[in-house]
């Protein structure tokens, strides 16, 4: 039975190369997928498999193509490990890839058990916060006033969920920098740069860790969070902000307009 | 590698033997158990294809494939870019499965050759 091979991404083809040496450059980066083994030798012409999970080898198997042998798990490990340099190639796999080769391929395939392999996959479960954010890797919890938490929180990175009675606030964090926020209560949303001038209450707050490029992912899924930075804006466009003073006028001459026009209601005739 | 491509045809349930000849005849690789079902393809291909070929204009249509049955199994010989490729099989054989590989085979050949 030949064994189940995903499509995945390939990141290496063809290479000529010693297979325990790959096994250990595998091993340090933690490579979950496969590589797929060519060797042609007087016997026959062999094409075999190693399927790895965080860089621990799980599933093996060769084929002698021409008189269709087979050869799995344990013995087809060796067996390519006495290949005197086959051609190579490295196919990457995602976990749920991963998951479908254990569960599709012939137990007879695997280096170690079944339950075990299981068991190292499983990853836990964890709930989920607004805008499908996990709430995975909490590093800390505590009662605080957010504004002044989220100030002294330098170079994190991750996600602050804070709640009150009377709302609760999500922020993206990136080295420290505000990338994205909401705020929700029982009667409205609201998302992006208002959010910033709703973070002056007191509450219950988690901070759960992540890297900046699930952050990234966050903001890319859910664009309304952005926090966009006036003054970049101003500069990538050109624009002059205006000044308090030109602000004042403008304010003063909309008003000043308003009392024209009641007192000219006033004076014209009905 | 040409015959790692060819392996994989050689990798489904019943093909005897996989044949790559360039399209004056001549073999590129072949991958097979049993030399002796490569050496009558090199002599006896091409005048066939010029027949099915010509065939095929007649009738104002492309020749892109030719499929024998024998007693003993099946011969399928398919038109790549310019090279052909020969599967010769045991009766029983997954036809749908060798097509699927030729697609797949395909751009791995115009890669390896």
């Amino acid at each position: 039975m030949p064994l189940y091979v995903p499509k995945g991404e390939k990141i290496r083809s063809g290479e000529k190369i010693d297979v325990s040496e790959l096994l250990e450059e595998l091993k340090t980066m933690e490579f979950t997928g496969y590589i797929e083994v060519a060797y042609k030798t007087k016997e026959g012409f062999y094409l075999g498999f190693i399927f790895f999970s965080k860089g621990e080898e799980i599933i093996a198997g060769v084929e002698e193509v021409l008189k269709k042998t087979e050869y799995l798990g344990k013995e087809a490990f060796d067996k390519i490990l006495s290949f005197k340099e086959p051609i190579v190639d490295v196919t990457e796999l995602d976990n749920e890839k991963i998951s479908l080769c254990i569960e599709y391929n012939p137990e007879e395939a695997f280096l170690k058990s079944l339950d075990e392999l299981k068991e190292e996959l499983e990853e836990p479960e964890y709930p989920t916060l607004r805008f499908g954010i996990k709430a995975e890797n909490l590093v800390e919890s505590v009662e605080s006033n957010v504004k002044t938490y989220i100030s002294r929180l330098k170079n994190f990175t991750g996600v602050i969920n804070a709640k009150a009675d009377d709302g609760e606030v999500i922020i993206l964090l990136k080295d420290g920098k505000i990338r994205g926020a909401a705020y929700f209560n029982t009667s409205e949303a609201i998302t992006g740069n208002l959010v910033l001038n709703l973070l002056n209450f007191r509450g219950k707050i988690d901070a759960y860790l992540k890297r900046p490029e699930e952050i990234e992912k966050i903001i890319k899924r859910n664009p309304e969070l952005e926090i966009v930075d006036r003054s970049e804006l101003f500069k990538k466009y050109r624009i002059k902000p205006p000044e308090e003073e030109e602000i004042e006028s403008i304010l003063r001459r909309v008003i000043e307009d308003e009392i024209f026009e009641e007192e000219l209601k006033k004076k014209t005739p009905i | 590698m040409i015959e790692r491509v060819l392996a994989e045809f050689q990798r489904i349930e019943g093909v005897k033997a996989s044949i790559l000849l360039s399209e004056s005849g001549k073999e590129i690789a072949s991958l097979t158990y049993d030399d002796s079902l490569v050496e009558p393809f090199k002599n006896f291909t091409l005048p066939l294809l010029n027949s099915a070929r010509r065939l095929c204009e007649s009738l104002g249509e492309d020749l892109e494939s030719i499929q024998i049955r024998t007693d003993m199994g099946q011969i399928v010989i398919f038109k790549v870019d310019g090279f052909l490729l020969i599967i010769v099989s045991e009766q029983v054989v997954n036809l749908g499965l060798i097509n699927l590989q030729l697609k797949q085979g395909i751009e791995k050949f115009r890669e390896a050759i």
